[in-house]
């Protein structure tokens, strides 16, 4: 998968993930960016993203994201699909 | 509420929790509905009186979806996970009415683990016989010292 492929695909799970249909992230997207960002919607939106793409990714990767250009850049390495 | 559990284990899968799947059987009673009305406030008569439920064309009085709630908890908080987990999310779809008295068997299967969160993924289904009651999933997060 491309960078694009990526982005788009993950879209619907933000949306779903937040509950609002308005998202649209880009690679600088930012937790600051997104409403309702917690702690608990990450986990959440680690595990959905863990599972649409089958991937794993460790503890430190998980707390270590500072933008959605880097969660992407890992799935790319990763080999999701 | 007589209850009657069975879990199954595999824990190289999961990883960090012993069991992977674990199911329950249930009866909710008369008294457990009340007891239930009494605990919500919520004293909706197509759960409480069969021959009102029974006049609007069900086949008695509906079980509260919360008490099939309330065992979906009880797997996820003694059992899968169990006590050092806790659930942050839970979608649920009540398919068919469960009646009071009727035995139902509530399934939780893990379907995905995530290291990185801690967090068990998990599919619910409820029956009754060949009847599908309701089907749903949940997030479980463990909490270690």
């Amino acid at each position: 998968m491309v960078e694009s492929d990526v982005i788009e695909k993950m879209n619907p799970i933000f949306q779903d993930v937040f509950d609002d249909e308005s998202i649209v992230v880009t690679p600088a997207t930012v937790a600051a960016d997104v409403e309702g960002w917690d702690s608990l919607a990450h986990i959440r939106l680690i595990v959905a993203l863990e599972q649409a793409f089958a991937v794993r990714f460790s503890a430190a990767e998980a707390s270590s994201f500072e933008n959605v250009g880097q969660v992407v850049s890992s799935i790319i390495a990763k080999g999701g699909r | 509420m007589p209850l009657e559990g069975i879990g199954t284990s595999s824990p190289d899968s999961a990883g960090a929790v012993d069991c992977q799947s674990f199911g329950l059987e249930f009866t909710v009673s008369e008294a457990d509905q009340q007891a239930f009305a009494l605990l919500s406030g919520d004293y909706n008569p197509l759960h409480l009186d069969a021959r009102f439920a029974e006049a609007r064309g069900l086949s008695g009085a509906v079980v509260y979806g919360a008490m099939i709630v309330a065992k979906i908890s009880q797997i996820v908080g003694m059992h899968l996970p169990g006590p050092s987990g806790i659930w942050s999310a839970l979608k649920i779809d009540f398919r068919q009415p469960l009646y009071v008295g009727e035995t139902a068997h509530v399934q939780i299967d893990t379907s995905h683990y995530s290291e990185a969160t801690r967090t068990l993924s998990l599919k619910i289904a409820v029956t009754c016989g060949e009847r599908l009651i309701a089907s749903g999933s949940a997030l479980a997060t463990l909490h270690s010292r």
